[in-house]
């Protein structure tokens, strides 16, 4: 029997459950100093000077901006490298000359201890000249808004920037006038999605020893190891050799640290400085400010026949990313391609991108990469248009999608693959009857304090950022794999496991490429030194990706042990057969038709070795020349409280095709917590700043102050920071378990190892859309900003009964 | 980093001691669920905390002749698993099952909720709405203040320098109860709580109620003018519109990050109108026996 598509136990399961998984914050090194960052009480100002005296003669060290030089110039980076350099952004540097965000660090102390390092921190003495903030993006690009940045850099070019705006893209395909023209009906319709926050459980961290020979060895939550390396080698001016990156477990991610975390050159720099160990570890407060999920502001337009065709569709996007870019470039290019892929628009397609720098947290990717933006407008208004023309909403979806056969963006316009899965009209058939599609009713027929509603929408997100050619994004991975000399399997692979199982996927990989049991497949602890290239774990490319790699390392294994077994047993490789033995617990090599003529493949391995031929194992690096989608589709059913504006969710179906299912409860796992988030997301998450002080040509209506129990600055967020009060929902609003129907579709992908493709971020593309398509169907109520609060909802029952 | 120093209290006379030893930089603590929030948030600094969480005197739950006394110690975990309040107070016992969450229950305390008189104290309404007191201490003497003339403004009471509270009384009343309206159901401080108590029903006419609200108002407040107008009225049909204008004289809501006045007085009626019918309506056993207690309580359950 396979492992793959069987659960078992989590290889990390053990580890993580007794609390003995090491994380960054667990290194504890001798002499180890702590440090502690000097961050911005000004949205935006210039630092004229920094005095760290004080703090020196407590015993600190400390870090400014003229520590950071090199030969007189500080280094300018992106923090994102999986772009190529010709398409990224470079605008920031190890620490900052300018304050461009409240609470941006400016300056860092370590100390023997925290509790020191908060003290001498205290007597550093910094002179700003206060600069007037922009917070919103439409008043960033408007005459006299104050400038965030004169100059930033494109890959080697100095770019101007104008008008505080970062990047625009237009990108367009057929012709989209023409295909307006032909249309029956216009729709437009404006959609704005918030920030929110990632919310994930380690907090951004680092730890750097310096090494006797100049180097430094990193612990560091990351996404990639070899990101990590890269850029600290650019930052630091360090040769590659010098720095060693180690993998080591991250408690979640969700895209927050895609990127090199903005605390982890600040801390190498530190530890250089020092010349001791330096620990950097971020309070939740500091979390929320150092990565925001992008908002979104839409306007779309699409044109219809009577026949229920779209004959064209556009869409402006304007994103405020906030005071670095942490690649709004490639943000726009995948909304972009997100609103290009999900349906066929009679090839007519348009889009306008802005992306504008404003005094606020930067923005990263999360979950998604704007595909859950994109998908609330366009799965929104593809319900919108429906309703409007009486077509069915499942029926004018499978007209329209794009399905096996058809062409996908997986990584914006120069990443693309021609479909080849597809579970799309699977989950759509057969959820309808799951959840009695037909007996839905229309909002109008409904009555009562609580009134029920039904709603679908689709979805998807790529598996990896390959393609048959190279574009703007970097994407290979690497594996090392060896077999031992009783027959166990070590791996070796940079790849990061964010916590959904993808270190399992590439274990059952290898198990079953080699027919080792599992538990006889090892992953080594491992670092950059000792491994190869990997992109990063992001693009839910692990499983495809990172798996994909270790797989195709895992068969020239396999030809290695065959061709050695063969010498053994006197035959030719092609003639021989490898199968797992359960009762041996190995697997063993037979000649083809003769059972009795075999080997173990410890047996083999061992022989090898004492005849001197050589260890059975390959290192390689890999790219995917695909990027399948995994698509997702959700069918929601929402209750809505007429008296109170509150929405629970009784019951979901969650339909999930990411070809061959490699760990069933993982991929379960990951549905149903991506609908929690995207749940969150809709209904919940809320993440207000106070922008009375920013720049604006608007009269600011009167407003009543806003109480809370400590005062707001100019630039805080209303939470201060605290997760306390930025409210998630709990596993309690979540709908039963037993309400929850999670389902995969029957699909294979040739491209994936043994059929897989990915699922992670898919999981969450569709739930927006469903719930307010549901709460439409519910009371007839469209809302176009999330989040979707009782009080909003209040309001509009409120106004729709006077209307 | 804040600084403070920390003294845990074996027994009442200790307390006292501390308390005078160190006068106005002295601040009991006992859960430390609002203390040591606001010592991290910059609110509270340099204070000697006297810790008296673990006080024998304050601590427990007693039943006699009709009267439950509650020691300012208790934890509201405490409360939330008493089958004895749940009976005879379920307006108290529903507010404990959705107050905070099953953590912060296990450390914070109904002396320390009413202490900080925070306006959405969720034990304030159901103990102004039961027409609990207060036993005060102090050195050398202790009093008996009601709990409706407690609470003074945001974070503002009647307690006297060095005074405590030890304990807090009220008759048992089965026909109570208490809803509340968080943006979550759990972890959450309220938008708005109500809790009423049905002292006597006559023919299924009101002849005696109290009703309280919280975070509708700077403090926890009764809602004299909503009890004055049920009076007579059937319990089970009552006017919605009318019970809202009723409220609308006893509370005054402002805006804040959790909800705008204008959704908390759109809210207030229907809160208090389902506190009504299932205080009139409610046998207390039935509710602790009832199938989810993580809902009791809860305002869109
Ligand atoms: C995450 C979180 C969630 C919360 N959720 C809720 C909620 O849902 N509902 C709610 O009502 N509250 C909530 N709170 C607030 C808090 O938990 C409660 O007010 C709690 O009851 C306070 O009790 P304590 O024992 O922890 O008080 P402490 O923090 O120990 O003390 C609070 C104040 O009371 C004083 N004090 C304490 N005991 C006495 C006494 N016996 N005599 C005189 N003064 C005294 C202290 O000096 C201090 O000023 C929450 C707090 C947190 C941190």
């Amino acid at each position: 029997m396979t492992v793959i598509g069987t659960d078992v136990a989590r290889l990390d399961g053990i580890a993580k459950l007794t609390g003995k998984q090491q994380y960054t914050g667990d290194i504890l090194i001798p002499g180890m100093m702590h440090a502690v960052l000097l961050r911005s009480p000004h949205p935006h100002a210039e630092i004229i000077k920094i005095d760290t005296s004080e703090a020196e003669k407590m015993g600190a060290v400390c870090l400014t901006y003229d520590d950071i030089l090199i030969n007189g110039q500080a280094v300018v980076y992106n923090e994102r490298s999986v772009s190529v350099p010709a398409a990224t952004y470079r605008d920031r540097t190890i620490l900052p000359n300018k304050a461009r965000h409240l609470y941006e660090p400016i300056a860092a102390v370590a100390a023997d201890t925290e509790e020191l390092a908060y003290k001498a921190l205290q007597a550093v003495k910094v002179e700003y000249r206060v600069l007037q903030p922009v917070y919103d993006p439409q008043e960033a690009m408007e005459e006299g808004a104050p400038q965030l940045y004169d100059k930033v850099y494109l890959g080697d070019k100095e770019v101007d920037i104008c008008n505080n705006i970062g990047v625009s893209r237009n990108i367009s395909q057929g012709d989209v006038e023409a295909g307006f023209a032909r249309a029956d009906r216009i729709f437009e319709q404006d959609f704005e999605l918030p920030r929110i926050y990632h919310a994930q459980l380690e907090t951004k961290g680092c730890v750097v020893a310096p090494e006797p020979d100049g180097g430094i060895t990193v612990w560091a939550t990351a996404q990639s190891i070899h990101g990590n390396r890269q850029l600290l080698g650019r930052a630091l001016n360090l040769p590659l050799s010098k720095i060693n990156v180690k993998k080591i477990a991250i408690g979640g991610a969700f895209g927050s640290s895609i990127q090199v975390n903005t605390v982890t050159p600040i801390c190498a720099a530190l530890a250089l400085k020092a010349r001791r160990p330096v620990k950097l570890i971020s309070s939740r407060e500091e979390d929320f400010y150092s990565h925001q999920k992008y908002p979104v502001r839409f306007h779309v337009k699409m044109g219809v026949t009577n026949e229920g065709m779209i004959t064209a569709a556009e869409l402006s996007a304007l994103v405020d990313f906030g005071a670095h870019q942490v690649q709004p470039l490639p943000f726009l290019g995948c909304v972009a391609g997100w609103f290009a892929s999900l349906y066929q628009y009679g090839g007519n397609i348009g889009f306008h991108g802005t992306a504008v720098y404003t005094n606020k947290t930067p923005c990263c990717a999360m979950q998604g990469y704007g595909n859950p933006q994109t998908n609330f407008a366009i799965e929104s208004m593809i319900d919108i248009i429906s309703g409007e023309m009486g077509f069915d909403a499942i029926e004018f979806r499978l007209k329209n999608y794009r399905g096996v056969g058809h062409e996908f963006w997986g990584q914006g316009p120069t990443i693309r693959t021609i479909i080849k899965s597809c579970g799309v009209e699977e989950s759509l058939l057969k959820g309808r009857e799951i959840m009695g599609w037909s007996g839905r009713g229309r909002h109008t027929d409904k009555q009562g304090r609580i009134r029920h509603g039904l709603g679908v929408a689709r979805g998807f997100h790529t598996s990896g950022t390959g393609g048959p050619k190279e574009g703007e994004v970097i994407d290979y991975s690497s594996a090392f794999i060896k077999i031992n000399e009783d027959g166990s399997v070590d791996v070796v692979t940079p790849v990061m496991d964010l916590g959904g199982g993808t270190w399992d996927a590439i274990a059952k990989f290898v198990s079953e490429v080699l027919q080792v049991p599992l538990q006889r497949v090892g992953l080594s602890p491992t670092d950059t030194k000792s491994t190869a290239y990997d992109v990063c774990t992001h693009a839910t490319r692990g499983v495809y990706c990172g798996g994909g790699a270790a797989y195709h390392v895992a068969l020239e294994v396999r030809k290695k042990l065959l061709e050695t077994a063969g010498r053994l047993l006197n035959e030719h490789a092609e003639n021989l057969e490898l199968v797992r033995d359960d009762d041996l617990g190995q697997g063993v090599v037979y000649v083809k038709g003769l059972r009795d003529n075999q080997m173990t493949v410890g047996e083999i391995a061992r022989q090898a070795q004492i005849n001197s031929w050589g260890t059975l194992q390959y290192a390689g690096s890999y790219r995917q020349k695909n990027c399948p989608p995994c698509f997702t589709t959700h069918f929601v059913e929402v209750a809505v409280d007429t008296l109170t504006g509150e929405i629970t969710i009784p019951k979901v179906l969650i339909y999930g095709d990411c070809g061959t299912v490699v760990n069933p409860e993982l991929f379960g796992g990951q549905l149903i917590g991506s609908f929690g988030r995207g749940m969150a997301y809709t209904l919940y998450e809320n993440l207000t700043m106070n922008e009375e002080g920013g720049f604006t040509t608007k009269p600011q209506a009167a407003s009543e102050p806003i109480y809370t129990s400590q005062p707001v600055k100019d630039g805080e967020l209303l939470n201060h920071g605290a997760l306390a009060d930025y409210k998630l929902p709990t596993s309690s609003e979540m709908p039963l378990i037993e309400n929850v129907l999670v389902r995969h579709t029957d699909t294979y992908e040739p491209t994936g190892p043994f059929g897989a493709k990915g699922i992670a971020e898919s999981a969450i593309a569709s739930v927006q859309a469903a719930i307010a398509n549901a709460i439409y169907n519910a009371i007839g109520i469209r809302f176009y900003r999330l989040p979707i609060t009782p009080e909003i909802v209040l309001q509009a029952i409120q106004k729709k009964a006077v209307k | 980093m804040k600084d403070f120093a920390y003294h845990k209290a074996p027994d009442l006379k200790s307390v006292q001691q501390l308390l005078t030893e160190f006068a106005e930089h002295a601040l009991p603590v006992a859960g430390g669920s609002n203390v040591m929030v606001d010592i991290r948030n910059g609110r509270l600094n340099d204070r000697e905390l006297i810790g008296i969480s673990d006080i024998a005197e304050l601590q427990g739950l007693r039943f006699s002749r009709g009267k439950i006394i509650i020691g300012a110690a208790t934890k509201i975990s405490e409360i939330a698993v008493s089958q004895l309040l749940a009976a005879k107070a379920p307006a108290l016992w529903m507010a404990a099952q959705v107050f905070a969450d099953p953590i912060i229950r296990n450390s914070a305390t109904v002396g320390g909720n009413l202490a900080y008189a925070s306006p959405a104290a969720d034990l304030a309404p159901p103990l102004l709405a039961l027409n609990a007191d207060l036993l005060l201490l102090k050195k050398g003497g202790k009093r008996k203040l009601p709990l409706a003339d407690f609470f003074l403004g945001v974070n503002h009471t009647a307690l006297e320098p060095g005074e405590l509270i030890a304990s807090v009384e009220f008759a048992a009343n089965a026909r109570s109860a208490f809803y509340k309206l968080g943006l979550r159901n759990a972890m959450a401080i309220s938008i708005a709580t109500a809790a009423a108590a049905v002292k006597r029903v006559r023919d299924g006419s009101i002849s005696e109620i109290r009703l309280a609200m919280g975070s509708v108002a700077p403090r926890p407040v009764r809602c004299l003018h909503a009890e004055q107008f049920l009076l007579g009225k059937q319990a089970l049909h009552i006017d919605p519109e009318a019970l809202a204008q009723a409220l609308v004289w006893d509370i005054s809501p402002i805006d804040d990050i959790r909800a705008s006045a204008v959704y908390r007085r759109a809210m207030a009626p229907v809160l208090m109108q389902r506190a009504i019918a299932r205080a009139c309506g409610g046998c207390a056993d039935e509710v602790f026996a009832g199938k989810k207690s993580a809902d009791e309580g809860r305002a869109g359950a």
